[in-house]
């Protein structure tokens, strides 16, 4: 199968989407003739003029508004988010006026808005460049959250956010965007809510999103060459979450990490493990643990960021710690 | 002045640079801000300019290559035929800066880091005994380790000639980590350095001799300061640690883990302690015949031949058009604790309770209480089982190899110690010889 | 070239009003030219009063001239100190040869992240920064280590911090898109365009309340004109009469796209709208800019502010150091006119040497000192140790030394 980018998958979910529904647009800063500063729009503004990608001007809020406005009234917009970071500037279009007006108006209004976006240290971006901010809109209902983890999923996803009738943000990662995936010429859409286990195995569930898919599937080879099984599981949406996938394998195996780029504290990895250990805690041999972004903001300094995010060696760690029955914290 | 030309990082997130084409040539002179290269990143290409006039000189990539960005491609120089210094590659990217990994090891086994204490997983090195490229036999004191507050002193295990050290004296190491190498010959490449994770040597990088795994030392030689301590984990308040798993399991299978607590596995336990338990319940049961009673509860097990029994459920289920097994086994233990009784009958997770009466064709199917449970594990894999104390009396029926052990279980204000034996000893007695019961 | 002190600091007002008037009449707003052409209007009236008469109909048609305060130099009182001129001189070179330094790093690899570089744009932080005290605190953005120099920071700190060493200003946490130097009463860059409004107009409150006399001075873009944190925080810096002064750096673009683009209207009739005297000046003119910043910070101190200015500039390179091919949306042509006609630094130089501040000997040795000075500060940099992992998880609390510990 063709091979192509991250950047060029997301490209061609929305030149598919934009050609199939004219009332999909874009919407954002440098969109247009830069194509972002990540390249990743490169060519749209040539196929469907400025009214269709829209450039901005640095008004965060402002546009994210707008684009909750336009979905509201026929429209199916595609908001760019030039960081994750800017999540927080547009928190009160985003999550009071786009994540509850289907619910305030009890049902009869609707907001088909994309808001495209990312995630992910060690660019060397420092503290506002850096973050991984999902959990926090994960936590409002009304919204779902789809977390690509490769060229093919980012592609997949996409698509079915465009043609979902919420509100959805997309969480791309920042460092993904070279990767390439093999991805089908063909037509294809990724349901939201099913989870997709990436490798199977007996002894240790590893559950990552996004690029922890790949920390995850590195440390299950690692951990392979001792002996130890690992299943590795992609959730691909975290809002609305296969929970069934999850809490199989975790009684199949008994043992669980969830590894995430988010901060640990309060974030998805917490969410993840508490259900398991609802849905599945008489199957568990070990705790199910944590693995997120160290709970500091994300230094600048290379000798310092590096420890910050989840790795293969941690989670190798980890998981020769559960799996050989060490006690985690007996404190 | 000598300027480098380096492969400029241009792109977002980019570590590589293709060059398509120089546009001058070896020797050739330039100016500043003439173009002289084209670089393709990120589907981009760009030109790029001298960022000084001079001679072009020292070219190391050539059309088409891909190079790390930093990286030296060429040197503009005062002269054109100056002597072309090799462009020392710039300073690594970012991240890569460590200096290239590990020193090779001289071949031989490894000798590594012991297990000394429970629930250790580092030891303190004291000190080497021996000295780089000595003579080692078996039983020579290699090194002294402390751990969990005693200093072990760890003889070779094995003889030859100490070739590396790889840790110091005062470094804290892994368990399980290789710290010296002792080969079969003298040899030239010795290391001898402090412990460091990231060249801890993998096995294959060690290359052993034979095929022999890498194996702890020897036990610790009698010099132990202190005994080994059994178990360093416990809860508070007596409380074992078992993983949620393992509790369900022993649960199912009755059995009572506060018994894996008297033997020398560490907590917390774990699934894979689950034979343990089992031994433990079995050789507690075991301990607990003929033996005065224990606190409150009684365990008594007795062993027989099944033969017999067999033949007569097969010649009932023949005759007595009854769902043979169960019904039979409960009016044999109902009859042995009484002239009447309410026995529930376990038996591949589904129950069935009867009232039991001497004769068997009294024996009919029941909602009461029981007055005995019987958990009939024949036919199954099990070959022992013993179940902690219940609402009444539990006896264990397992058959194995044509015998047929019955252990019973029961609080000491259920039945008293004496009783329990007459009713194991009567029950014993139906199922050694069913005639008996019948006639 | 026509350049003399106070002819030119007349002219660059007039300048800035012609640029400003084609903004307004609605034409598409030809940046460089216009101001290139009119930038060096030989000496002559004040204001050109065939373009002022147009540009009063035209403003007052829209009410929005009320309070564009048009700076007159004829009353110069102070005349510039040798010290003063050579060392605003100075400032400009180090920033300039500090950002040459920086752009190499970053190309060569050996400076992490990425940065934008503030070439181009000297004259406005020197200028602005010249008028101020060292307690006078200014808010920085993204392309910040121009206001970091001119407010009286160290080389090896920068560097170091840039490198992400341990000796850098906020010890490798910040890098180049936070450098802070609280020493100099810098506040920090900021990564979030418009991000450090509020933190300005904050640090003028509290010159108010504590009656320090002291003032902020916010620096930022064109671009961030559309955030909206800048008219609530323009309202109530109004409302309360705050020391502050907001200083947009418009350089004509926000990224990859005109201003003329992302920006409706006027500029300063933003600032106007909420009754703040608001000033249009030409960034590439050091005297201009710092004749005007001192009499501001000086009403400022006495409570008459806050003020706006908008200052006409240009940055010389891409937006990042990694924006290199960008003819797509700014001509080479362009930005070699700006290079060659409207530098800065070459002004200033040309004006010294003209009014016998200085030889250009002098002028040669002290871009020599600057440029060793620089490059040992680099070499610094790179043998420096980066912090200690164990730093990691220090600074997120105050009262808390290791919050993972
Ligand atoms: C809130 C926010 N939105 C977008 C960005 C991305 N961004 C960084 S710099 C920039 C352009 C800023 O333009 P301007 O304010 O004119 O400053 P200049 O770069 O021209 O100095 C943008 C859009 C950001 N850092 N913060
Ligand atoms: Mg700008």
């Amino acid at each position: 199968m063709r091979k192509i980018t991250l950047s060029k998958a997301v490209n061609e979910a929305l030149v598919e989407e934009m050609r199939r529904d004219e009332n999909v647009f874009i919407m954002g800063e440098d969109v247009a003739e830069a194509g972002t500063p990540f390249k990743v729009l490169s060519g749209l503004v040539e196929e469907f003029g400025t009214d269709r990608v829209i450039d901005t001007p640095i008004s965060e809020p402002g546009f994210m508004g707008i684009g909750v406005g336009a979905a509201m009234t026929g429209m199916r917009p595609v908001v760019d988010l030039m960081f994750g970071d800017f999540i927080f500037l547009i928190m009160d279009q985003l999550c009071n006026q786009a994540a509850k007006t289907h619910y305030m108006s009890g049902g009869k209004l609707n907001v088909p808005l994309v808001l495209r976006t990312n995630m992910g240290a060690t660019r060397r971006s420092a503290a506002q460049h850096s973050q991984s901010l999902h959990a926090i809109v994960a936590h409002i209902p009304g919204l779902k959250i789809a977390m690509p983890s490769s060229a093919y999923e980012a592609k997949g996803l996409l698509k079915t956010a465009i043609r979902d009738d919420n509100p959805v943000v997309i969480f791309e990662d920042k460092l993904m965007y070279q990767d390439s995936a093999e991805v089908p010429e063909e037509e294809y859409t990724i349901p939201f809510g099913e989870a997709c286990v990436k490798r199977e195995g007996t002894d240790i569930t590893l559950i990552g999103t996004s690029s922890m898919v790949q920390v995850c599937e590195k440390a299950a080879e690692m951990l392979q060459a001792e002996g130890i099984s690992a299943e590795v599981i992609d959730p691909r949406t975290i809002v609305p979450l296969d929970e069934k996938t999850l809490v199989a394998s975790a009684k199949k195996t008994g043992r669980v990490i969830v590894v995430d780029e988010g901060h640990q504290s309060f974030g998805i990895t917490s969410e993840i493990a508490s259900r398991i250990n609802e849905k599945a805690f008489y199957y568990l041999d070990a705790p199910t643990t944590r693995i997120g972004a160290m709970d500091v903001p994300i230094p600048f300094s290379p000798a310092l960021e590096d420890i910050t995010v989840p790795t293969p060696e941690r989670v190798f760690e980890q998981a020769k710690k559960l799996v050989s029955g060490e006690l985690i914290d007996a404190a | 002045m000598r300027h480098d030309i380096i492969m400029p990082a241009l792109g977002m997130a980019q570590d590589t640079g293709t060059l398509l084409a120089w546009h001058k040539s070896e020797g050739e002179a330039v100016t500043q801000g003439e173009t002289l290269f084209e670089v393709e990143t990120d589907k981009t290409t760009m030109e790029v300019e001298a960022p000084a006039s001079g001679f072009l000189v020292g070219i190391s990539a050539s059309d088409g290559d891909e190079v790390p960005v930093g990286q030296v491609i060429a040197i503009i120089s005062d002269s054109a035929d100056a002597p072309t210094p090799k462009p020392e590659s710039a300073a690594a990217p970012q991240g890569s800066d460590e200096t290239s990994g590990e020193d090779t090891l001289p071949p031989g086994k490894p000798i590594i880091m012991p297990v000394l204490g429970m629930s250790q997983d580092t030891g303190v090195l004291v000190g080497w005994s021996k000295e780089l490229g000595d003579t080692v036999h078996q039983d020579d004191i290699l090194f002294e380790v402390e751990t969990d507050k005693s200093v072990v002193e760890v003889p070779a295990g094995i003889k030859g000639y100490l070739v590396a050290r790889l840790a110091a004296a005062g470094d804290d190491v892994p368990t399980g980590e290789t710290i010296a190498i002792i080969s079969d010959e003298p040899s030239k490449q010795m290391v001898n350095r402090a412990y460091s994770t990231s060249a801890a040597p993998a096995e294959q990088s060690v290359k052993p001799t034979d095929e022999e795994k890498p194996k702890p030392v020897a036990e610790p030689a009698a010099r132990v300061d202190q005994p080994q301590r059994k178990q360093t984990v416990t809860a508070p308040g007596g409380k074992v640690l078992a993983s949620p798993k393992l509790k369900r399991m022993a649960h199912q299978a009755g059995y009572d883990l506060s018994l894996l607590a008297a033997t020398d596995l560490p907590q917390p336990y774990h699934a894979r302690d689950f034979e343990a338990l089992k031994h433990a319940s079995e050789s507690a049961g075991k301990r607990a015949v003929g033996s005065p009673s224990i606190g409150a509860i009684h365990t008594l097990s007795a062993r027989l031949s099944g033969l017999e029994f067999e033949a007569f459920l097969g010649w009932a289920a023949d005759h007595l058009d009854s769902s043979a097994g169960d019904h039979v086994i409960a009016a044999f233990a109902g009859a042995s604790l009484a002239d009447k009784a309410v026995v529930r009958v376990d038996r591949r997770g589904e129950s069935t309770t009867y009232s039991t009466q001497q004769q068997l064709s009294q024996t009919v199917e029941s909602d009461d209480k029981p007055d005995l449970i019987l958990h009939d594990l024949r036919g199954t894999f099990i070959s022992s089982a013993e179940f902690p104390p219940d609402r009444a009396p539990v006896i264990a029926i397992v058959g194995s190899e044509g015998d047929v052990t019955l252990t019973l279980t029961c609080m000491d204000d259920q039945l008293t110690g004496k009783d329990a034996a007459v009713l194991l000893n009567n029950f014993a007695g139906r199922v050694a010889d069913p005639l008996r019961h019948i006639f | 070239m026509q350049y003399g002190l106070k002819r030119s600091v007349r002219d660059s007002y007039v300048v800035g009003m012609v640029v400003w008037s084609e903004g307004l009449s609605g034409q598409p707003l030809p940046h460089c030219s216009t101001i290139k052409s009119a930038a060096f209007q030989p000496t002559g009236p004040l204001y050109l009063p065939s373009i002022f008469a147009k540009l009063s109909v035209l403003a007052n048609v829209k009410g929005l001239l009320s309070h564009t305060k048009r700076f007159a130099m004829n009353k110069s009182k102070t005349k510039l100190s040798a010290d003063d001129a050579l060392r605003m001189f100075r400032q400009m070179v180090r920033i300039r040869t500090f950002e040459n330094n920086a752009n190499q790093l970053y190309l060569s690899a050996k400076m992490p992240g990425l940065t934008h570089m503030y070439s181009g744009e000297e004259a406005v932080a020197v200028g602005i920064c010249e008028a101020l005290l060292p307690t006078d605190k200014i808010t920085s953005t993204h392309r910040g280590h121009g206001h970091c120099v001119a407010k009286g920071a160290d080389f090896k700190a920068m560097f170091c911090e840039l490198l992400g060493r341990e000796e850098g200003y906020c010890r490798g946490k910040g890098g180049s898109m936070h450098i802070a130097d609280q020493s100099n009463g810098n506040l920090g860059a900021n990564a979030i365009v418009g991000g450090s409004m509020g933190i300005a107009t904050g640090a003028a409150l509290t010159a108010k309340l504590k009656k320090t006399g002291g003032v902020a001075v916010c620096f930022f873009g064109d671009g961030a004109t559309a955030q909206g944190l800048m008219y609530e925080v323009m309202n109530m810096a109004a409302l309360w009469k705050l020391p502050v002064i907001y200083a947009c750096e418009n350089n004509g673009y926000s990224e990859y796209t005109k201003t003329e683009e992302i920006a409706a209207g006027s500029i300063t009739a933003r600032a106007e709208a909420f009754g703040i005297e608001s000033y249009q000046v030409d960034g590439q003119d050091v005297i201009a800019v710092n004749e005007l910043s001192k009499e501001l910070v000086e009403r400022a101190r006495k409570g008459e502010g806050p003020f706006f200015l908008e200052l006409m500039t240009y940055r010389y390179h891409g937006h990042h150091v990694g924006d290199i091919n960008r003819e797509y949306y700014r001509a080479k042509s362009e930005e070699q006119d700006w290079r060659d006609n409207r530098d800065p630094i070459i002004r200033m130089r040309g004006w010294l040497v003209k009014n016998k501040y200085a030889t250009e000997e002098a002028l040669d040795e002290l871009s020599k000192e600057v440029t060793e000075d620089a490059e040992s500060a680099v070499a610094y940099a790179l043998n420096a140790p980066y912090p200690d992992v164990s730093e990691v998880d220090m600074h997120v609390y105050t009262d808390v030394e290791h919050v993972l510990a």
